[in-house]
């Protein structure tokens, strides 16, 4: 008989795998749907005036179609994403919205607008180029203001602070969850996968937050109660960029060695939630604009003026003494320049902690076989397999 | 006995060399040789192949007109020189020749595909060709044939059969390459593998023809256009009826020699 928490994870895979589904059950309910790209967007704001913000994700599915729309060394999820509009997947969204952070994403939220039918239902909102400085706080302050009220002219609705208030306990509530899962790995025995973690923290990028608070509680809950299972393979961490196949992530524990996905450390995972919006404050904006500049930054956005310094890595660090993986896996997607730059800076700080590590290049396929090789020989050099 | 003149046409491409032979509008014989290292030999080699296919032989050419990336190093005896055609020209003219209704010609080559877009008379009037990373689109579908142990029509056979669709990437030729093994790795039906590779071709090709309007009736040209399984995706792709032409690979070769005669 299933587990509790096994058909709560469930849950979440089928979620997961028919977001499509999912979202227009949700439209079906009377749900105003804004899409959104990258997660740069304060989604507190869209959700204090009734909307469900869901996550654009791609479809794994190879097609050249986006080539003549963006360009060729542009990543394959921008491509993937720019794909779901022109092919319609998405057309039950109300409104698409994009925060720029990268100019691929930028490109694919432009495909969009000028050629999937969002030309008067979408929204760009300016997200400063370096938030490390002073001026950051006040720009997103202002952009989120500016957002907010188009959001107001868009669902004829005024958003009080009280609705913002509202949203940002829901928000931070969904944090909080997702924290305490994921803190599940750091245990030796833990109840919960990586790739099942990884799963619930995709899903609530598409779900409506209430019913994902309510599962992720349900899980935790369950979770808490079951024994652990007695870990005894290599402890790997993700660090790199978006990537929302999870079959990637399942490849991980479907080696021929023994091995334990324990943190990922992305903006489809533990960037994505592991911060938090002050809450109880008079000027709701700059709660937001503090909340978000708090996060984990996104590569392209990472770089301290005059030092050069990336604030990523002080988390990565952190994630490393906390989480003690035996090796850390970066995964990137293919021509992200912001990513690779940063691969390039990490690998130093790796070796000084003596942490073995390995790339993983993302695009629209997973080859299994040479990423299971790949991951193997991290294994092997971990493990110091004599052939 | 008709009195036109007997001439060769010679498409010089970078993996084959096309020979054809023509008198007026009637095509005689025709040959199809490895360019490999010696493009001269290869023209040679293909000249008399299609002389012979003709019937005839190599005095009664009066002109050999070449097309091709490769046109110029062509040393035809006794004059050790041939006429050149542009082959893009080359290909409207060898299309619209094969179908007078045709205004677009779509050609899958080895090294190179390319669109051409022209008028009744076979005049250019649009073209585009490939980006670089997607070079070599014919090289890959033969040497992903190799790798399954198939030539390239037995290839494009296996994929008619395939029930499943499979993705590989579509980056370039080489990931997509990296991708087809991986699935060949994984133990995945020869046939899904084979379709996937045909699927890819047509793919990047469609991308390719996106980037202008494609004026009715299309047509197919090129080596790859024998691939019914690379066929069977286009119309799909490009949102259009295809038809591939009669000899498809001596398009070229054909053109160069209407062009010629049409220039005079």
């Amino acid at each position: 008989m299933k587990k509790g928490s096994e058909t709560i994870i469930e849950d979440f895979r089928h979620i997961t795998d028919n977001s499509h589904e999912y979202a227009k059950s949700l439209k079906g309910k009377g749900q105003l749907l804004a899409g959104y790209m990258c997660t740069h967007i304060p989604e507190e704001i869209l959700y204090a005036a009734g909307m469900a913000p869901l996550r654009i994700l791609s479809s794994h599915e190879s097609q050249a179609m986006t080539r003549s729309y963006i360009h060729e060394t542009y990543c394959s999820f921008s491509h993937d994403c720019a794909y779901q509009g022109l092919q319609q997947n998405y057309d039950y969204l109300d409104l698409i919205t994009h925060g720029s952070s990268c100019i691929h994403m930028a490109e694919a939220f432009n495909v969009w607008v000028r050629f999937a039918g969002f030309q008067e239902k979408s929204f760009l909102m300016t997200f400063p180029h370096i938030i490390h400085t002073k001026q950051a706080g006040g720009l997103m302050k202002e952009t989120f203001g500016e957002f907010k009220q188009f959001i107001e002219k868009f669902t004829k609705k005024s958003i009080t602070d009280d609705d913002i208030e509202r949203a940002i306990k829901v928000y931070n509530h969904t944090r909080r969850l997702l924290i305490r899962l994921w803190e599940f790995l750091r245990r030796d025995n833990p109840p919960i996968t990586g790739p099942d973690v990884a799963t619930a923290t995709l899903a609530s990028q598409v779900m409506d937050k209430q019913e994902c608070n309510q599962m992720l509680d349900q899980l935790i809950r369950c979770l808490e109660a079951e024994p652990g299972k007695e870990q005894s393979g290599v402890r790997l961490m993700v660090t790199g960029g978006a990537c929302d196949d999870l079959r990637i992530f399942d490849l991980f524990e479907d080696l021929n060695y023994s091995t334990n996905l324990i943190f990922i450390d992305s903006c489809t995972a533990a960037r994505y939630f592991w911060f938090e919006v002050p809450e109880e404050r008079t000027d709701k904006l700059e709660a937001l604009a503090e909340g978000y500049i708090s996060r984990i930054p996104c590569p392209s956005k990472d770089t301290v003026p005059g030092t050069g310094e990336k604030k990523r890595f002080r988390f990565i660090q952190q994630f490393i003494e906390e989480f003690r993986p035996d090796g850390v896996v970066m995964l990137y997607q293919r021509f992200c320049s912001p990513q690779s730059m940063d691969i390039q800076a990490l690998k130093p700080i790796l070796k000084n902690l003596g942490i073995p590590s390995t790339e993983l290049e993302l695009d629209t396929t997973v080859p299994k076989i040479s990423f299971g090789t790949q991951l193997e020989a991290l294994v092997e050099t971990i493990n110091r397999v004599a052939p | 006995m008709n009195k036109e003149k007997l001439l060769a046409g010679i498409d010089a491409g970078h993996i084959n060399t096309k020979a054809v032979i023509m008198r007026g509008q009637e095509i005689l014989g025709y040959c199809i040789e490895p360019t490999g290292f010696d493009v001269v030999d290869a023209a040679q080699t293909a000249l008399n192949g299609a002389s012979e296919n003709a019937d005839i032989s190599f005095g009664e050419l009066r002109g050999v007109i070449a097309t091709g990336i490769f046109k110029d190093m062509i040393e035809v005896p006794p004059q050790n020189e041939a006429i050149s055609v542009p082959e893009y020209m080359a290909d409207a003219k060898g299309a619209l020749f094969l179908n007078k209704d045709s205004r677009t010609v779509i050609d899958i080559g080895g090294n190179i595909h390319k669109t051409i877009y022209y008028d009744q008379n076979g005049n250019l009037l649009d073209v585009i060709q490939n980006d670089k990373c997607a070079d070599g689109l014919g090289i890959f579908y033969t040497t992903m044939a190799k790798a399954l142990g198939l030539s390239e029509q037995e290839m494009s056979e296996l994929a008619l059969k395939s029930t499943k669709n499979l993705s590989i990437a579509i980056q370039c030729a080489l990931s997509a390459e990296t991708d087809a093994i991986d699935l060949i790795c994984q133990g995945r039906d020869f046939a899904d593998v084979a379709d996937a590779i045909a699927k890819y071709v047509a793919e990047r090709v469609a991308d390719m023809s996106t980037y202008m309007t494609l004026t009715k009736e299309v047509v197919v040209a090129g080596g790859l256009a024998k691939s019914q399984a690379v066929i069977k995706h286009l119309p799909g792709l490009i949102k259009q009826d295809v038809s591939v032409l009669k000899h498809p690979e001596y398009v070229g070769a054909i053109g160069a020699v209407i062009g010629y005669e049409g220039g005079k």
